[in-house]
């Protein structure tokens, strides 16, 4: 009875090593048909077999990790990813996040045609409403970080709303921002379809085979124990989801995950009278806190309450969290706002009110990254309902994480690192995710964690006497030898008028002659100027290639700049030194050395 | 003598001082307060007439006081909004020359329900929390005027454990009052060991600061009185020294000590009562504690341990769930009244086989006091030459009050009252969720059994409403959303309160025949006017705890 609809199972691959396992499901309930054994031993044990396991996995084959087991305790694709709602949205406000979703996007599409397995991709785009001045400000901010990210957008008024969509009542808009690119995807058969890919590439998946615990000695990885076998491992990935928290306080040196898994509601309906079309666009509709899709025809909607419901898993085996019962009363609320937005749904009829669980984190970021306790432990959950829309590229940032040491992108604010021992409690994980929850979809950059300082560079001079040693020397000389990457500059905002214009909240895009060269990492108004302050790094990519290229002084101050703010540029004047420095003493230029450490 | 088997807890002589002066405003009957709906009235006459013919005078004498003061309904028919279909109930009884009827709006009945709740969450420490209590809820609605009901609650600083209690006062809230302040007191320092006794009495002799002993949970209306403190404290001093001299070296059993501070706080208010005071506020204070009287029903908890000491008729009741998800109520206390036959047995067995009959009358006690154990009433305890050199000696208050002068008839064999409270021990498990304390206005209206399922759904958040499924139905989604509008609209009543208590008292008022709230009768109950409201119900307090299972359970398992 449950969402076989969604999951239009047609995947069975043609490689021999999986096929003996699907033979056995075919056979569901006939116990006698032995499961392929386990292997001794592997490189790598993925354990879940949703979007981020098998995304996971494609990668790691795709860099050339063969050597790969891939662990689902109860079917692939049957958990979260089976259920979720399936829009690719790559209107993010957080950058990484943006690009994650980016790559996803792309991939899905190619990747019926690699692998021969359907994945409904259907490119309907998206459109986020807003009911307010405030919220359409906070679109226009999105929508200048997606132009700059090379994703085609636009702010859109209430009549182009009903042009793109026939059902929206637009009276209350005062605007909306269309993203042309976002998709639709079968959830479960693209997560199938990594499965296959990677199957191909020689990763073996064993489904109902459920990790107890992983072995760790003197802080690393050695093993995983599962109710069929222990396996060697020199690399274990937790992709669990909502299980993720308890898999990693199961061995004897704990890895704390901190999330927690709420129910989310979202309706179904019958096809409509006149059904629709297959490319109408998803809504978003913040205010009304709903989203709203096509689903064969009829509607598929849900949204982000403000009271949310915690949901405990432990002990719980998957069958019980997907028997989750229907709450009406709880999603009243998101009905009432559904019937606001598109008041002709009345007379539609229900076909099913879904309650799907889906895990959270206490700052609405998903968690990846290596253990900083446990090595060879990695972690890639807590997609926040987004599963789908960063599946693919976190999948591909922690393939690279593990294969080379570091991911090709700055993945700071996903970090698992960022979290300590205290967020990893389940009373403040439940209290935290209930407070998340109901901001999720509302966020806008205003909610955003502020960007660690990772990389110093103001200015600094390091002396360095013969015979000493310390820890980042080398890194430091390398420096000191090619230049950085990346500059910290200083941006004085000049035909900003602080009483009327909007003012920058960071993360706006910073242009040197008409080309983006960075986003702002802080900012604030300086009395003593005047002015609004932006603080933020400059990059140097290669105007045909896209390289990055060493940042020299000259390029910085040889260069006009501009800043956008929701989609204004102001000009803005780049300044290396803080002013103070401007007072003090007559340094000359060419007796500076660079040395902002930039790594990533 | 007219005595009236109203409501009332302890009966009251007619001749009451204000008589005299209200008669010449009687009123016609059909001229009575606006918001008594004269069927109402005829219900209330004929309650009285049967108790009383002559009783109806001074019923008359409520209402035309109560008409003398509330007369400018200007002031309240701001307050009030008409209700339309009321009029066709009105019509249907051919009550058309009745005037505008008003009733209390909803945010007007929660402003009303909400004036005294309180709430107190035991700080978490993030699952290291040993304390088995998560918190308490508590709430009272007065129907006397001033309420003669007290509550209290209090952590124990010295020694573990929380005390938390409801206090029914009768004849007067100065008795319950001084109860509420000191009772916990009494207790605490029986419970205290020898060496934390011996260091506060050092302290107190060198005038050093003093070891806090209790750490209070009141709401701003709870007052302790000031003029009196030192006079109960100097009392209470003389007791701790008692102990330090009495020192059994035995640990201090809970049971004990709850059963020896009672006795020994009602002993202290007849003590201060037989010596007086100089300063003559005190002394009618100490008098008017002596003479009214209080029931008094305290729990103690300690980790799993929960004593409930109980004195008179408010009642503790236990909240279990059972596996099933159900709720069930546990009894933890004995009521002392006439429907409790053990009771009436004891009473029987004190007294000389004479008195048998004359003891029980009419369900109270020399057919004058309902409850069978209370703290207080002198009158039903000392000798009555002590009665009459205490009253002569007294005030002249005092003296002219025709209740203190009234000596009970068939008085032979003093004392006819205890304070000795009954204990009960109960060892708590995972499945006792909650606590219930509460004085006999909630009891009256409400079955213990109604009590646990209300306030058990409301501390899960689980209504009882079935949850809608779709299933193979066809359902258009403006059918579902009227639906589900109506039923928010339902269940919002249990929202809008942040209180189990408040929530309870809200049942215990406004239920109709079905178990559900109806606003008009809550309206209704609530705007009676302060003379009336007594006729209808007595004062609520109600202290709701609740218990933190996890920790109940590690302590079952020995983890803590």
């Amino acid at each position: 009875m449950f969402l076989r609809l969604l999951a239009d199972v047609r995947w069975r691959g043609a490689d021999p090593k999986w096929r003996s396992v699907a033979c056995c499901r075919s056979a569901s309930g006939t116990a006698e048909s032995q499961p392929v054994p386990l292997p001794a031993q592997a490189q790598v044990v993925i354990c879940g077999g949703g979007i981020t396991g098998t995304s996971v996995a494609y990668h790691l084959a795709k860099l050339g990790w063969k050597d790969v087991v891939l662990l689902e305790q109860g079917r692939l694709a049957a958990g979260t990813t089976r259920f979720c709602a399936g829009i690719v949205s790559t209107a993010r406000p957080v950058s990484i996040e943006l690009k994650m979703a980016e790559y996803s996007n792309k991939l899905y599409q190619q990747l019926e045609q690699e692998t021969g397995v359907q994945t409904g991709y259907v490119k309907t785009g998206s459109v986020s409403l807003a009911q307010t001045q405030d919220r359409l400000i906070s679109l226009k901010r999105i929508a200048s970080s997606l132009t700059v990210s090379g994703i085609p957008c636009e702010i859109i008024s209430p009549k182009q709303v009903a042009q793109l969509h026939p059902l929206i009542n637009i009276h209350d808009l005062v605007g909306a921002m269309y993203v042309p690119e976002d998709a639709l995807v079968l959830s479960a058969n693209v997560s199938l379809a990594l499965a296959t890919a990677a199957s191909r590439s020689g990763v073996q998946i064993h489904e109902r085979t459920s990790v107890s615990h992983v072995s760790v000695q003197k802080g690393r990885v050695t093993g995983v124990e599962t109710d069929r076998g222990h396996i060697k491992c020199q690399y274990f990935v937790n992709c669990a989801g909502q299980w993720a928290y308890e898999l990693g306080h199961s061995g004897e040196e704990p890895v704390n995950i901190p999330l927690h898994a709420c129910e989310h509601f979202y309706l179904l309906t019958h096809p409509l009278k006149e059904p629709l079309a297959n490319n109408v666009p998803t809504v978003v509709d913040p205010d009304g806190r709903i989203y709203i899709r096509n689903w064969q025809g009829g509607i598929l909607s849900g949204g982000f309450e403000k009271n949310p419901k915690p949901l405990f898993t432990e002990g719980r085996n998957q069958l019980e969290i997907h028997n989750l019962q229907e709450d009406w009363d709880h999603f009243e609320p998101l009905l009432s706002s559904l019937l606001r937005r598109m008041p002709n749904l009345e007379a539609l009829q229900i076909m099913q009110l879904v309650n799907c669980p889906e895990s959270f984190t206490p700052d609405m970021r998903c968690i990846m990254g290596e253990s900083p306790t446990v090595r060879g432990y990695f972690v890639l959950a807590g997609m926040n309902s987004a599963g789908i829309s960063y599946g693919g590229g976190a999948g591909k940032y922690l393939a690279e994480w593990m294969v080379n040491g570091y991911p090709s992108e700055n993945v700071w604010p996903l970090d698992l690192k960022r979290f300590g021992t205290l967020q990893s409690s389940r009373t403040f994980l439940r209290h935290r995710v209930m407070e998340v929850m109901r901001n999720l979809i509302k966020q806008h950059q205003g909610l955003s964690v502020p960007q660690f300082p990772f990389l110093p560079s103001a200015e600094a001079f390091f002396f360095f006497p013969q015979g000493m040693e310390f820890v980042g020397q080398e890194a430091l000389l390398e420096q000191k030898q090619n230049g950085v990457y990346k500059r910290f500059t200083m941006f004085i905002l000049e035909d900003h008028d602080t009483d009327m214009d909007l003012w920058p909240w960071w993360g706006e895009p910073i242009f040197r002659n008409g080309r983006y060269v960075g986003k702002t990492t802080s900012s604030a108004y300086s009395y003593t100027l005047e002015r609004h302050v932006c603080l933020g790094f400059v990059q140097h990519f290669n105007e045909k290639t896209g390289e990055e290229l060493v940042v020299t002084t000259d390029f910085i101050n040889q260069g006009e700049y501009e800043i956008d703010i929701a989609g204004q540029r102001f000009q803005a004047k780049a300044k290396l030194y803080p002013f103070s420095s401007l007072f003090a003493q007559r340094r000359r230029k060419d007796e500076v050395e660079l040395s902002g450490y930039q790594r990533e | 003598m007219c005595v009236c088997p109203g409501p009332r807890r302890i009966a009251i002589p007619v001749r009451s001082s204000r008589l005299p002066l209200l008669s010449d405003a009687m009123p016609a009957p059909t001229h009575l307060f606006p918001l008594i709906r004269n069927c109402e009235i005829s219900r209330i006459c004929s309650t009285m007439c049967y108790c009383h013919h002559k009783h109806l005078c001074c019923l008359s004498s409520h209402f035309a006081h109560g008409h003398f003061r509330y007369a400018p309904q200007k002031k309240f028919a701001a307050l009030y909004r008409p209700k339309e279909n009321f009029y066709q109930f009105i019509h249907a009884r051919d009550y058309a020359s009745t005037p505008q009827r008003f009733y209390l709006t909803p945010p007007q009945v929660n402003s009303i329900l909400k004036a005294n709740e309180y709430s107190f969450k035991v700080p978490e420490f993030d699952g290291k929390n040993v304390s088995s209590v998560l918190g308490f809820d508590s709430n009272q609605l007065p129907a006397n005027a001033p309420i003669e009901d007290r509550r209290s609650a209090a952590t124990c600083l010295q020694t573990r454990g929380m005390l938390l209690g409801v206090f029914d006062g009768h004849a007067g809230c100065a008795c319950a009052q001084a109860v509420s302040e000191r009772l916990f007191y009494y207790i605490a320092v029986s419970l205290l060991p020898h060496e934390t006794l011996l260091e506060i009495e050092n302290a107190v002799e060198s005038g050093r600061a003093l070891l806090p002993i209790l750490q209070w949970h009141k709401h701003p209306n709870d007052y302790f009185s000031k003029e009196a403190s030192k006079l109960y404290f100097n009392s209470l001093r003389t007791y701790w020294q008692e102990l330090i001299d009495l020192n059994s070296g035995e640990t201090t059993d809970v049971k004990e000590a709850l059963i020896n501070a009672f006795k020994r706080l009602d002993n202290d208010i007849s003590l201060e009562a037989q010596v007086g005071d100089p300063n003559s506020f005190l002394n009618y204070l100490v008098l008017r504690v002596a003479f009214s009287g209080a029931t008094a029903c305290v729990a103690h908890v300690d980790g799993v341990d929960l004593h409930v000491a109980n004195t008179g008729d408010s009642r503790a009741m236990l909240g279990v769930q059972e596996e099933d998800g159900s709720w069930s109520a546990v009894n933890l206390s004995y009521d002392h009244n006439a429907q409790n036959e053990r009771e009436v047995e004891r009473v029987k067995t004190e007294h000389p086989k004479s008195e048998e009959k004359s003891l029980v009358k009419q369900d109270r006690l020399l057919g004058l006091l309902m409850p069978f154990r209370a703290f207080g009433d002198v009158k039903f305890k000392w000798s009555i030459e002590l009665q009459k050199r205490v009253v002569e000696s007294g005030p002249d208050q005092l003296n002219d009050n025709e209740y203190t002068k009234f000596i009970p008839p068939n008085y032979h064999t003093p004392p006819y009252l205890t304070a000795e409270p009954e204990v009960i021990h109960h060892k708590l498990r995972p499945q006792d969720k909650f606590l219930v304390l509460a004085t006999d206005g909630l009891w009256e209206t409400m079955h213990r059994q109604d009590v646990a399922r209300i306030v058990g759904e409301y501390l899960t958040g689980v209504h009882h409403q079935q949850p809608i499924a779709v299933g193979g139905y066809k359902v258009t989604l403006g059918q579902m959303h009227g639906l589900l509008t109506e039923r928010r609209a339902k269940i919002s009543s249990v929202f809008e309160d942040q209180n189990a208590a408040t929530h309870l008292i809200r049942h215990a008022v406004g239920n109709n025949e079905f178990g559900a709230v109806d606003h008009e009768r809550l309206s209704k109950m609530l705007s009676l006017p302060e003379e009336l409201a007594r006729m209808y119900r007595d004062d609520i307090t109600i202290i709701v705890v609740q218990f933190n299972s996890h920790v109940i359970g590690a302590y079952q398992n020995g983890e803590l």
